[in-house]
């Protein structure tokens, strides 16, 4: 058996946060690596800093984030990450929060929860890591 | 209205007889919370198929590839 987790990226952090409908799968992923798997939830901090940034000025979401970040931690990117971090940025025009989110993924083979899964599937991320949460709302 | 298949206290049975618009209301959330339960149920379904697939070592390497193309550059 192997340890598993998921990735949030920004994208799944915003819709969290924001604690509307479509947060429906990530409200029921945090619930089943509760009860069930025990997995490890990453929260990338380029990712977290992207989706505050984003979120600038609604203080009930971004209250909501931080209280999410208070309960698992962020990850900050380390030298060699964020090396590989910048390349991404610069050939795939990507931001830095959705390549901080890739790289932790790939290093572990976690998946990768998000709401832009075809940003993933155009820089040639593995689709076996994407846990598409848009598709898993709309099925 | 249709009586409640459950036994009352007095209290309650009361509350019902007093507020049927409230109780109205209440039934007409059923559906409603239901139909939200079978989602959430369903998604939990995907989830845990995904995540028995990871534990299983399906996605052992899965990433390596994408790391790949940035490494040594």
């Amino acid at each position: 058996m192997t340890a598993t987790g998921v990735v949030l990226d920004v994208s799944a952090l915003i819709i969290y946060a924001r604690n509307d409908l479509q947060a429906l799968p990530v409200d029921e992923l945090l619930r089943v690596l509760r009860e069930d798997t025990g997995g490890t939830v990453v929260i990338p901090s380029l990712s977290h800093a992207d989706a505050l940034l984003v979120l600038d000025g609604d203080k009930e979401a971004t209250d909501r984030l931080w209280s999410l970040s208070d309960a698992f931690g962020v990850v900050p990117p380390s030298p060699d990450v964020q090396v590989v971090v910048d390349l991404i940025v610069s050939e795939s025009e990507v931001s830095a929060g959705m390549a901080h989110a890739m790289v932790l993924a790939a290093q572990r083979d976690w998946h990768l929860a998000t709401y832009a899964a075809g940003t993933l599937e155009r820089v040639g991320f593995d689709p076996r890591l994407v846990l598409d949460l848009n598709q898993i709302f709309h099925d | 209205m249709r009586r409640p298949d459950i036994e009352l206290t007095d209290e309650a049975a009361a509350f019902v007889e007093q507020h049927p618009d409230v109780i109205a209301r209440l039934a007409e959330q059923v559906p409603e919370t239901q139909a939200a339960e079978s989602r959430r149920q369903r998604i939990r379904g995907v989830l845990r198929e995904r995540f028995s697939a990871a534990r299983s070592g399906e996605l052992q390497g899965a990433g390596q590839a994408f790391l790949a193309r940035y490494a040594g550059q």
